[in-house]
């Protein structure tokens, strides 16, 4: 185990232009970016508990940008939000722009930035289809744009690893209500249940959308490119025992793990007795 | 991509950050307040979230998270610790960024409003917004089923929100800690009356909300269940029902 910093590794900037997006950008030059995704309600950072700490623990993520991304997931569509991520994720993948290092002409956090070498997505329950749906569609956009011209590069998000905490991926359980109503924090349920958002209607186990980003993923990586598409293929921590989602992957998928003793809600929020996430997302 | 007049300095950035965000927040919020009914009309609470901000300031220039510099654009108010006099729970700079994202994260426009309402609405602007809620959660628990309309669940939403700041000792303390005793706002007694009032009908809510999801899960997993459901939507088409939207 490596020696703990105990001092802080990474400072925050919150953007309020892109609603509520929280960016803890690395003192030292970082060779990777990380993308937070959450779930219901949750909030860009407080879902995560501990994650930005990660810089005490490994030089990993001391070598490491955290881009938490917040939504409005009782009003927006699972669609929706993975549009609009994957037409951001541009402006920060894979050259950050000076002016997030250095706002206003201020003081800088660290002395340079070049481009990033790495990009991580991580997403929990819902936020885990966020992020798959967001692959599939730049997946499927390249190869239409490959039978035009063979030439087409393969975008950058396209680098993208996938880390995933126990993704709604495969739909809620059959009586996942009450799972949910245990597993959330009580007045996020409420909330949820009472806007009975789009995107809560597309994690019933039937959605059609459910079986058709499944149907998309797997098919690209059936193909003949699937060696560059690797991202596509998730690596899963599930929490044991999970009373809201199935626990069912895809084919295409890493083989996957299980963390015991944790829930829905805590399988993807490490602190100093629960460092598993840490590791989880260092070695996707 | 550098630059040699480029200053390094973590600390000072992190102070800008705050403030460029606290800042932020504070001039958006008279934008939102047409779609969202807002009525921010004292501007008592925009000093006392910016007495907030000075005191993180404060603190986290005492704790070495940030740095003491003019470059700070909120207003300078002098004595914050008369009314954020507690003290913080963090111990060093890692426990200080731990608290001050949360405070931040916290900040949105149903948590001003609830705080506008608390802290600083009279008496009958308080009860009309009350029964609103009342009304809101009757109308739940006659019509287990029921979708409320975004309209209406967007006048009810400062009671439905879900930070959780009571649990932190902080100078966000205050938003649910009643200001009367330091002469801002409504009498300390009121606003305490104002958040027993307001817990009692989120228990309220909350009762109904969980016997719904009880129902309607039972009638997933048993036809005779799903009766007792169909029957609640026939409640759900009462014209008495639908006063309270």
């Amino acid at each position: 185990m490596e020696v703990r910093a105990r001092e802080l590794t990474h400072s925050e900037l919150r953007l309020l232009d892109r609603g509520n997006w929280v960016l803890f950008l690395a003192h030292q030059p970082p060779e990777r970016l990380v993308v937070f995704v959450h779930g219901f309600r949750g909030g860009p950072v407080a879902s995560w508990r501990q994650f930005q700490l990660g810089g005490q623990r490994s030089n990993w993520w001391r070598a490491t940008d955290l881009l938490f991304v917040g939504y409005a997931s009782e009003r927006d569509t699972i669609l929706g939000v993975s549009n609009r991520l994957r037409q951001a994720l541009p402006d920060f993948y894979p050259y950050l722009p000076d002016e997030l290092v250095e706002p206003s002409r201020g003081p800088a956090v660290r002395p340079t930035h070049g481009k990033y070498e790495e990009l991580v997505l991580v997403g929990h329950s819902l936020g885990g289809v966020v992020v798959r749906r967001l692959l599939c569609d730049a997946a499927e956009e390249w190869l239409g744009e490959l039978e035009t011209d063979p030439s087409t590069p393969r975008p950058p998000i396209l680098d993208a690893s996938l880390a995933l905490f126990s993704p709604a991926s495969a739909g809620f359980r059959p009586g996942g209500s009450l799972g949910m109503l245990r597993a959330l924090p009580l007045w996020t349920y409420i909330n949820v249940y009472l806007r009975r958002s789009t995107a809560y209607s597309d994690l019933q186990p039937s959605s059609v959308f459910l079986r058709e980003t499944r149907r998309r993923t797997e098919a690209a990586l059936a193909g003949n490119r699937s060696a560059e598409l690797k991202g596509l293929r998730a690596n899963i921590l599930w929490a044991n025992p999970d009373d809201v989602v199935l626990t069912e992957r895809y084919s295409s998928d890493r083989p996957d793990r299980s963390a015991d003793n944790t829930t829905h809600r805590s399988v993807c929020k490490p602190d100093a007795a629960y460092d598993l996430p840490w590791d989880f997302v260092e070695g996707a | 991509m550098g630059n040699g007049e480029r200053v390094i300095d973590p600390a000072s950035f992190r102070t800008r950050a705050f403030a460029m965000f606290w800042d932020g927040m504070l001039r958006h919020l008279p934008r939102s307040r047409g779609s969202l009914r807002l009525r921010l009309r004292s501007p008592q609470l925009y000093d006392l979230l910016t007495l907030e901000a000075d005191r993180w300031l404060e603190l986290g220039v005492e704790i070495g998270y940030f740095t003491a510099e003019p470059s700070s654009f909120l207003r300078r108010h002098g004595d914050t610790e008369t009314f954020f006099s507690m003290a913080p729970a963090a111990q060093s700079p890692l426990d200080f960024q731990s608290e001050v994202a949360h405070a931040q994260e916290t900040l949105s426009v149903p948590h001003f409003e609830m705080l506008q309402l608390l802290h600083f609405a009279g008496g009958e602007e308080w009860s009309v917004r009350l029964d609103q809620v009342r009304a809101f959660a009757s109308a739940l628990e006659r019509q287990p089923l029921w979708r409320p309309d975004p309209e209406w669940l967007e006048a009810v939403q400062w009671a439905l929100g879900d930070e959780q700041i009571e649990e932190h000792v902080n100078p966000a303390f205050w938003r649910l800690g009643g200001l009367g005793r330091y002469g801002f706002g409504t009498a300390h007694e009121q606003v305490s009356e104002r958040v027993m009032a307001l817990g009692q009908l989120r228990a309220w809510i909350a009762e109904v909300v969980e016997q719904a999801v009880v129902l309607e899960v039972a009638a997933e997993e048993s036809p005779l269940s799903g009766g007792l459901v169909w029957l609640a939507r026939l409640f759900q088409m009462d014209p008495e029902g639908g006063e309270d939207r």
